[in-house]
């Protein structure tokens, strides 16, 4: 079979002893710019995309590959332990992780989240050699209707995921698509919500959105004057990383589960790993025996969307390369870089240029193995953090959130506006309004704007264009029982709770 | 009245989506085929004073639970000390910054110590000047003068 061909002819290349200190090197750095708070992937990526100038077209993507691995994973840690999410998909990680960090548990969530990337990514691998040509296939049949109902189903998901208050999660997505049409309108030029503030013309990076909502608010939750910031971290010990066969049985499922519905997101063009995240998250909490577990810690919500996120960055490699389609910001770093050493993206890029595009889905596996075997030492340090005094360490994460803020586009407007997210967002917190339906608004915002108005105008204006299309009519179907689910399972869990209530119900 | 946390952050969202919405009439509506840049922001800012319109009419209906205490003083503080480095970093440079920003948000815990504060700002203005300036070159100033 010519499959094992390929993937022989990709570890070939990627095996050099040359280029495994690429990717070596490409890792550590990535990691230890990753782990900065308030450095997310895009700003690792973009600052280490330098180094690797001046390697040979191959050697330098096996290090990006490793810098792109390190940087994702660097974000996983700050998410987990201090609720700082690098980058999109790492919001749903921090649900989970972040209670998981509080109760001490933080070395088990950072050993599930670094095994669950590689498994999820390495049978991705496999998935994208035996699938890529149908799938590419399969994504041109989607047009901007199935685009539409997919964001909305993405957005729906998102709303009901987060703990709690439906009306609460819709508006928190309404806010975050407001916040996404800031700037100039593509089609018209229209200055939308800009007020005359120049600073504001190009839209409001999703970045300064989640270092506010999630970080500043964060830190502020933790200096109330009753908070108890101290987490527990300080008795540390190497027997923790050993996931106990409990913890294995509830993630191996997840990170199944994460695997395919990655694959089959990252696959589709435009969608990506941060659609694969929360739609996983969304599943695990459906799946589960106990779904209250949820947001307090449970293991599987931190494996089931890593592993998504990563089954989603290999197979988006199919329509990002194929199509040139990135499905996020971060694939779309990827897509400039590669071009850079030249891959042009297109229908035959993988027969074209067979050593790159099977050295780079090998580069990848490396990375992330790599990956694995450098952090599981060091995750003991990673868990050290948290035994840091709270008050020397809150100064010094809002430095690297400022400084990693203004490094995204050197404008020093954009730590204005981190401040105002971040007092919206310690308000909102307080209000029980949760924030990763806002931060999908923010980044669905746009597309979803530009594919509404795309399949409007195709279809003359018809807006029955999203019923007819069978795979458009099927994700709406899906979003609309998404919300019907959820609220009946809220007013069963409703009325349980009143029976419960009732017989003590004397005491007030 | 007690302001709950529904009403609250319904206020919120009818606040906003009002705001899109009257913000959205200065641009052309369009029609349905060739929708113009105010149609968009009508309707995302019409369902979100919708939700929030709801969330008030529930809470006034159901009830819901009052709004906890806001932590005033540290949110001035830790928002006012960014509000500074945003303004001081490209004029007073990297490290005089860093020690302002340090020093404002550490205002936010009591006890303060100061000596304590200037070792933890001077050891972060190292760590800051090696890793952002020297390491990763952004292009930032050092110093006022530089």
């Amino acid at each position: 079979m010519d499959l094992l061909a390929n993937l022989a002819l990709g570890f070939d290349v990627a095996l050099s002893p040359a280029n495994l200190l690429y990717c070596f090197i490409g890792v550590t750095v990535g990691t230890f710019v990753g782990v900065l708070p308030g450095i997310g992937p895009m700003a690792t990526i973009s600052m280490l995309l330098p180094i690797t100038f001046g390697l040979d077209p191959i050697g330098a993507l096996i290090m990006l590959a490793g810098i792109y691995y390190g940087a994702q994973f660097g974000s996983s840690v700050t998410s987990i332990l201090l609720n700082i999410p690098g980058h999109a998909a790492a919001a749903v990680i921090c649900l989970d992780g972040h209670p998981m960090a509080k109760q001490g548990r933080a070395a088990v969530g950072l050993v599930g989240s670094a095994i669950a990337s590689f498994i999820g990514g390495s049978l991705a691998i496999v998935l994208v050699m035996q699938f890529a040509p149908p799938l590419a296939k399969l994504a041109l049949n989607f047009g901007p209707a199935e685009y539409f109902s997919m964001m909305l189903l993405a957005l729906l998901a998102a709303a009901v995921l987060s703990e709690g208050d439906l009306l609460k999660g819709l508006g928190m997505v309404l806010l975050g698509l407001s916040i996404g049409i800031v700037g100039i309108d593509v089609n018209s030029g229209a200055q939308r919500l800009i007020f005359s503030n120049w600073n504001l013309a190009d839209g409001i990076s999703f970045v300064i959105v989640a270092m506010g909502f999630f970080a500043i608010s964060e830190v502020m939750s933790n200096l109330e004057p009753h908070a108890k910031p101290q987490m527990i971290g300080s008795n540390f010990t190497w027997r923790e990383l050993v996931p106990s066969w409990r913890d294995f049985r509830q993630a191996f499922g997840s990170i199944i589960r994460g695997w395919g519905i990655g694959s089959m997101f990252g696959a589709l063009p435009g969608s990506g790993p941060t659609i694969a995240s929360f739609v996983s998250y969304s599943v695990e909490k459906k799946v589960a025996r106990d779904p209250s577990r949820f947001g307090k810690g449970a293991l599987e919500g931190v494996t089931g969307p890593e592993s998504a996120n990563n089954a989603a960055a290999v197979a988006g490699f199919i329509p990002t390369l194929t199509l040139g389609v990135p499905g996020d910001a971060i694939m779309a770093l990827m897509l400039g870089a590669l071009m850079i050493f030249g891959i042009q993206p297109g229908p035959s890029v993988i027969t074209d240029n067979p050593e790159l595009f099977w050295g780079l889905m090998a580069s990848m596996w490396i990375g992330n193995f790599l990956l694995l075997i450098l952090n599981i030492p060091l995750i003991g340090i990673w868990v050290r953090v948290l035994s840091i005094p709270y008050r020397i360490l809150y100064p010094s994460i809002l430095l690297f959130i400022c400084i990693g803020v203004f490094a995204t586009n050197n404008n020093s407007f954009d730590i204005v506006l981190l401040a105002a997210f971040g007092a919206i967002g310690y308000i909102l917190h307080k209000l029980d309004c949760p924030a990763p339906p806002l931060l999908l608004g923010v980044i669905l915002g746009p597309l979803i704007e530009e594919n509404m108005r795309r399949a409007l105008l195709i279809n003359r204006g018809d807006p029955m264009v999203f019923i007819t299309h069978p795979i458009s009519l099927a994700m709406l179907v899906a979003g609309a029982l998404i919300i019907v689910l959820f609220i009946v399972s809220g007013a069963r869990a409703r009325r349980k709770e009143r029976q419960a209530d009732d017989a003590p119900a004397a005491v007030d | 009245m007690i302001v709950t946390k529904d009403t609250a952050s319904g206020l919120i969202f009818v606040a906003a989506g009002a705001l899109v919405v009257i913000e959205a009439q200065g641009h052309p509506m369009g029609t349905l085929l060739r929708m113009g840049p105010a149609f968009y922001p009508t309707l995302i800012g019409g369902l979100t004073i919708f939700v929030g319109a709801a969330l008030i009419v529930r809470s006034f209906l159901k009830g819901s639970v009052p709004v906890p205490k806001i932590a005033w003083r540290e949110l001035a503080l830790l928002i006012g000390a960014i509000l500074v480095a945003a303004v001081s970093l490209n004029r007073l440079g990297l490290v005089i910054s860093t020690v302002l920003l340090v020093g404002i948000s550490r205002l936010a815990v009591r006890p303060m110590h100061w000596v304590g504060t200037l070792v933890l700002a001077g050891v972060l203005a190292v760590v800051a000047v090696v890793i952002f300036w020297w390491f990763l070159q952004l292009p930032i100033p050092l110093w006022p003068w530089s």
